[in-house]
């Protein structure tokens, strides 16, 4: 108890207790309405699909509609909350009795609080967006309603997730957004590798659908409930090794749905699916579930020192691992999944460090969502432009054909890279500070934990900057390396269409502003106290302004030496063969041969075994019954001859045996 | 020498009887076979007579030999009549008890 | 013989007996294995005679001298001679070929009899029977006849009464078996056309041979029906009367059901399902014989009037 209490004391300020999410209260005025927000969009889904081929020509302004009214819907909300006084801005609001079991009962109610509203404010913003971008991506796919009806099912499931005010509504939204997922990637599965794509993705989702699973369970048996105020009641007084079991599951069901290492093969083969898709899933909402959770329970992880560790440390090897293998990457979708993984390997870091690094950690989300989904958008619009291709060895010099899409692109590459004013640099830089400031790891005192967290996120910073700067010249600098007749088809460069590009353009003035407009007086940060607590500031080892110094010139050095390379020189139409480094990071550091013998080849083994034993054992030894008995039919049978002789013969042997016997037993 | 071996001879003659009755194929040397057994048991009631001193035995064996005496005329009248329309005393061929 | 776990019987009268059982005794089995081996028959019965005639001895040599003078008298004398009669009758040459036998089968039954030999010696041998070993009456007198013939009609009186029903029912069987052919009149070719003519004056039967049975394409067995040509319906005296009682006759639809067929349909006159339908109209030759109208009688042809000539007006 001691040591648990000394380790919550190291990680906390010093001077108060710890204060936690504020009180909740009934949800009075548009708040009360907050189930519409998901309502209204599940409905809607539930009738583009079953309203079949009729709704064809108007779905999709239906949904879009929706998507916008669930964002209308929001905007009021918010309004209300900043109109009230920052203790009064939790709400709850039960909707009905769910699990009514007895001791337990499950209540699926709502919790509508200042992080739940950053993140609906995020979907929604987003979702329309790219609702109406996709109105034009789409535009010859024979079955867009169905993608429309996919992608609002989403938008429902994401709300879910973000309003549930415990666990287990949480983990139906969790699961919905999973489906929704395996759908929309595997949307165009006449094609077999989508499908298995799509497989893929729901699979690996489902390993942390059962870390969840596990996680709820261990807090119905430790506290009878799920709910996030009980819990984070229940937890204070609970040994540390029921919240470090709780904290580990957490985590692994964050992992898989965030694609955080070890889990995170799916993300890239997830890009089969159409860009839109891309840009809004795994880009801005969905993999940023696993964060969301992270924070959320934040509590947990408090009094599970280890448990935080672990968090910090998956986040920081994801973070490298993204970025190296973003920056070998010849497929425009695939080197950006590789630059959301190490993004939200960022979010991990900052959400493993504790109450100092949460804030950071959704602040970073936020904006990684605008510009992340502005870079997606950017790339479907190259694209489309050039007949669906998506080797950026054979772009090159796109500048003067898309404009448009240029300078959209140029908004969230500068974004990314951290360089200010753009909005980037405030959330990521944060997040540097923070992991700098640590002094504890797994609840021990350790200060080379600063050195060793802030010197790797320095590193991933400079990393980003050589492989989106590579991206960026690759594509649009340099000289023409396009396709023609004979060597893939030719192209005609074009720009998109203003449905296409005025949602880009939106979300490009987001992300120019949307960092620097939130920091003016750390306004963003005091906005999420009431959910998470305060955020501490502790003393970084470096003073801050060394550290942004030394981050900005590491992250221009890295773009100048991608623009040398990229830019200037002639880029290799075909890939180099590389080194074995590069040829591994190229193969995604053979993660799905990994896979394939640490699970896939166990399971198929286990399942070839289990149907053996069904087949030769059991049906062998119920069928071996069936034949014993013939057999035994024959056996008799062979001794009815017909014979007189035979017969007088058996009974002599009878008598025989029976001498024997009775001569025996005297003996 | 004991009156034993008396009685392990008619054993002997015994199995040589149920040979018989099992392995010929015709049927009066098959009623011979059990005759032989029938003889064989005689020859038990008669030692055993002698051996505990009673008549009981010589009695029962009379008796044996008359049941038998009644048997063998059935028995051959019966082989007579399948005789007379068969034409051959083989069992094995003309057995109703075949398929 | 002192090696075996020996059980104690009281012991013969002396080594006089010994020889002579062993004598005996060997001749015995050597007559017993002549009934097994010998193929012809006679032989066979001779060899039991053998058996026959020791056994009385050995009865002798156990104080039971009634028992075995009837041995002789009754066994020897009067059954195996019945035997001997019976193979006469059947062939005196007549072989067994019993050494072509089912697969296995002389080995199983050589060896079931040898096992059975083992045992029983080996259950004699060592086991343990008290007793006098010798009847108490004077054996060179003539107590033991009269003691037995005592004790056989006073003690078992009914069984002599019940023995004596059998060998009465005994006889009469026998009687009925070999002789039931002559139990009722024999009937000759006469009395069998009698018979055929009295039943036709009763009941109109034909006179004439019961039609044999069928004889089809599939098949001529004896339970196939045959078709009358008269009437040209199945003639049920055509099967086996047996068979018939007992229902093993085949019906015509088994034998050939386009033939049922047809005979139901020609049955009820039914012309729907032959080629030509409905009513058919086939004109009548008026030829000799023919079926239809009345044939003409008699020798009355037919005559075309552009056919009479001289010479057929003269034939006339």
């Amino acid at each position: 108890m001691n040591s648990m209490l000394a380790a919550v004391a190291a990680v906390l300020p010093a001077s108060d207790a710890w204060v936690g999410p504020v009180a909740t209260q009934e949800a009075t005025g548009p708040a009360a309405f907050a189930s519409l927000l998901f309502v209204v969009p599940l409905a809607v889904a539930a009738f583009l699909l079953l309203g079949g081929n009729r709704t064809n020509k108007w779905g999709h302004w239906v949904a879009v509609a929706a998507s916008w009214f669930s964002f209308a819907l929001g905007v009021a909300i918010l309004i209300q909350m900043m109109g009230l006084p920052a203790s009064d801005r939790r709400f709850t609001q039960t909707l009905f009795t769910w699990i009514p079991a007895g001791d337990f009962q499950v209540d699926f109610g709502l919790l509508v609080d200042p992080l739940s509203m950053t993140f609906v404010m995020l979907v929604t913003l987003v979702g329309s967006l790219i609702l109406v971008y996709s109105v034009g991506y789409m535009e010859h796919d024979p079955a867009r309603r169905r993608f429309f009806a996919y992608l609002v099912l989403f938008i429902a499931s994401m709300l879910v997730l973000v309003l549930a005010n415990n666990y287990t509504a949480m983990f139906l939204g969790w699961e919905g957004v999973g489906l929704s997922s395996y759908l929309l990637i595997g949307f165009w599965n006449q094609v077999p590798s989508n499908a298995s794509a799509a497989n893929k993705a729901f699979i690996m989702n489902r390993i942390g659908d059962v870390g969840f699973l596990i996680a709820m369970m261990a807090m119905v048996a430790a506290f009878n409930s799920t709910t996030f105020d009980e819990v984070n009641a229940g937890v204070a007084g609970a040994s540390q090794g029921t919240a470090t079991v709780i904290g580990i599951f957490l985590l692994v069901a964050a992992c898989a749905k965030s694609a955080q290492f070890p889990l995170q093969a799916w993300l890239g083969d997830a890009m089969a699916g159409p860009t839109p898709v891309s840009a809004l899933i795994h880009a801005a909402t969905m993999v940023t579930a696993g964060v969301y959770l992270i924070v959320r329970s934040g509590t947990i992880f408090i009094y599970a020192p280890i448990a935080m560790a672990c968090v910090a440390v998956v986040g920081l090897i994801t973070l490298i691992l993204g970025a190296l293998i973003g920056s070998f990457k010849d497929d425009i979708k695939k080197a950006l999944a590789a630059s959301t993984m190490s993004q939200l390997g960022y979010m991990m870091l900052g959400a493993g460090l504790g109450p100092i690094g949460w804030a950071f950690a959704i602040f970073h989300l936020l904006t990684h969502g605008f510009f992340k989904s502005l870079l997606f958008l950017g790339a479907g619009s190259v694209m489309h432009g050039m007949n669906d291709q998506v080797n950026m060895r054979r772009f090159g010099g796109l500048r003067k054909f898309m404009v448009v899409t240029w300078i959209t692109f140029m908004m969230g590459w500068l974004a990314i890279l951290g360089v200010p004013p753009f909005s980037g640099y405030w959330s990521k830089d944060h997040i540097i500070e923070a992991a700098f400031s640590t002094s504890t790891f797994a609840g021990a005192d350790a200060p080379w934990a600063a050195w060793v967290f802030g010197s790797v996120a320095v590193l991933g910073a400079a990393m980003t900057a050589f492989y989106m700067s590579r991206m960026f010249f690759m594509t649009f600098s340099g000289k023409a390396r396009w396709t023609s007749d004979v060597d893939g088809g030719a192209v005609h460069p074009h720009e998109s269409k203003p449905i296409m590009t005025v949602p880009m353009i939106i979300l490009a003035v987001f992300a120019v502003g949307l960092g620097g407009v939130l920091s003016i007086n750390d306004v963003f940060t005091t906005w999420l106290t009431p959910a998470i607590g305060p955020v501490d500031h502790a003393e970084p080892v470096l003073s801050a302004i060394w550290i942004q110094i030394i981050t900005l010139v590491l992250v221009l050095i890295a773009a100048a030496f991608a623009w040398v390379k990229f830019g200037k020189e002639a880029v290799p139409k075909a890939a180099p063969y590389g080194n074995a480094f590069s040829r591994a990071a190229r193969n995604d550091f053979y993660q799905d041969e990994i896979n394939e013998v640490i699970a896939v080849a166990p399971t198929t083994a286990a399942v070839e075994g289990v149907t053996a034993v069904d087949r030769y054992g059991i049906d062998g030894g119920i069928n071996g019954l069936g034949r014993l008995s013939v057999w035994t039919g024959k056996v008799i049978a062979w001794t009815e001859t017909g014979y007189l002789r035979s017969y007088a013969g058996y009974m002599l042997g009878g008598v025989v045996v029976i001498v024997a016997i009775v001569l025996g037993f005297r003996l | 020498m004991s009156l034993a071996f008396y009685i392990a001879l008619a054993g002997i003659l015994f199995s040589i009887g149920a040979v018989t009755v099992v392995v010929r194929k015709s049927v009066i040397i098959s009623l011979l076979g059990v005759e032989l057994m029938l003889n064989s048991a005689s020859l038990v009631f008669i030692t055993f007579s002698r051996v505990l001193g009673d008549y009981s035995g010589q009695v029962m064996a009379f008796f044996v030999m008359i049941v038998a005496a009644a048997e063998v005329v059935v028995g051959l009248s019966i082989v007579v009549a399948i005789f007379k329309s068969r034409a051959t005393t083989d069992l094995d061929q003309n057995v109703a008890l075949r398929k | 013989m002192s090696l075996l776990p020996m059980g104690a019987w009281p012991q013969m009268s002396g080594t006089g007996e010994a020889v002579l059982f062993w004598i005996v005794g060997s001749l015995m089995v050597c007559g017993a294995l002549g009934v097994l081996l010998f193929r012809k028959a006679a032989y066979a019965v001779l060899s039991m005679v053998v058996v026959m005639v020791g056994m009385a001895i050995l009865f002798f040599a156990l104080e039971a001298p009634f028992n075995a003078s009837v041995q002789v008298i009754v066994y020897t004398g009067a059954i195996l001679m019945l035997f001997l009669f019976v193979i006469m009758m059947i062939g005196l040459g007549a072989t067994d070929g019993y050494l072509e036998q089912r697969r296995g089968f002389i080995w199983a039954g050589v060896l079931f009899g040898g096992a059975l030999a083992v045992l029983l010696v080996s259950a004699v041998v060592i086991s343990t029977v008290p007793g006098p070993g010798q009847i108490a009456d004077d054996p060179y007198s003539n107590v033991p006849v009269t003691a037995l013939a005592v004790n056989l009609f006073q003690e078992h009186w009914l069984t002599i009464q019940v023995v004596a029903a059998l060998l009465i029912t005994a006889a009469v069987g026998a009687v009925l078996l070999t002789h039931s052919d002559n139990l009722g009149p024999k009937l000759s070719q006469r009395s069998v056309a009698k018979a055929r003519m009295m039943l036709y004056k009763k009941t109109g039967r034909h006179v004439g041979q019961m039609p044999p049975p069928g004889v089809w394409a599939t098949g001529n067995a004896v339970d196939n029906p045959a078709i009358a040509g008269d009437t040209l319906e199945v003639s049920e005296e055509s099967i086996p009367r047996v068979l018939r009682l007992r229902g093993l006759e085949k019906p015509m639809g088994q034998v050939s059901p386009q033939v049922a067929e047809a005979l139901r349909l020609a049955r009820t006159d039914d012309r729907s399902v032959s080629p030509w339908g409905g009513k058919v109209e086939v004109k009548q030759s008026k030829a000799w014989g023919m079926r239809g109208d009345g044939a003409p009688t008699g020798m009355l042809q037919m005559h075309f009037e552009d056919t009479a000539t001289e010479e057929t007006e003269e034939a006339k």
